[in-house]
């Protein structure tokens, strides 16, 4: 049985050994791991539209003609 | 299927795009791929095209600057998402699967459904909203 205890500290989960295997408990970890490295994060949601929506604008740019038909 | 088709559906032909409809859309088309049982699908349901990820290595200097994170954390985050994804070659994906994914992202940012270029011709303009063509034009396929 897993359980959950937190204080003011910390959360702390437990996990019975043969119930999950540790490349499991990894891929579980990886997006607290991922929200816990960025939470100090600055950036707005404007602004990383704005990145997506150049990042996009660029590789549409050089790739379009890929999914373009053929010059007649 | 006829509630994701409905969802998917453009409102009155107009895009939507940067509101919850646009993402829900998007949402839909990927749970649809993902149905489909297509191996190419299953990778886009949480997968990301390899040159995605290349664009946003040259967004790093704009990253570090609107985050003001330290590179190192930045860099570990990276890594952190480098592992939650599948990178998938974009060369891989059947020109059907294409297709499918223009159809149901119909309407929305061009940039999002590259496929519109096989139907709209050559005179598209990249970013562009609009809304569907009147008419069905017959689709061509490369080669």
């Amino acid at each position: 049985m897993i359980t959950v205890e937190s204080d003011d500290a910390a959360i702390r989960v437990t996990i019975p050994r043969g119930e999950l295997d540790i490349a499991q408990v990894e891929a579980i970890l990886r997006p607290f791991r991922f929200a816990s490295l960025v939470a100090g994060s600055q950036m707005s949601k404007a602004e990383a539209m704005r990145i997506a929506e150049d990042s996009k604008a660029d590789w549409w740019e050089k790739n379009e003609r890929r999914f373009a038909p053929p010059e007649a | 299927m006829g509630e994701e088709r409905a969802a998917l559906r453009p409102a009155g032909g107009v895009a939507d795009a940067g509101g919850g409809g646009y993402e829900r859309r998007l949402q839909l088309a990927r749970i649809r791929l993902w149905k489909s049982g297509h191996a190419a699908a299953l990778s886009l349901g949480n997968g990301i095209l390899r040159p995605a990820f290349v664009e946003l290595f040259k967004h790093r200097d704009r990253l570090l600057a609107a985050t003001r994170l330290p590179e190192d954390k930045l860099l570990e985050a990276l890594n952190e998402l480098l592992e939650s994804l599948q990178l998938v070659e974009a060369a891989s994906i059947p020109i059907g699967i294409w297709m499918q994914a223009r159809r149901l992202c119909d309407g929305v940012d061009m940039k999002d459904t590259p496929v519109r270029r096989i139907r709209h011709g050559p005179s598209s303009s990249a970013g562009q909203m609009r809304p569907p063509p009147p008419s069905k034009a017959p689709v061509r396929k490369r080669g």
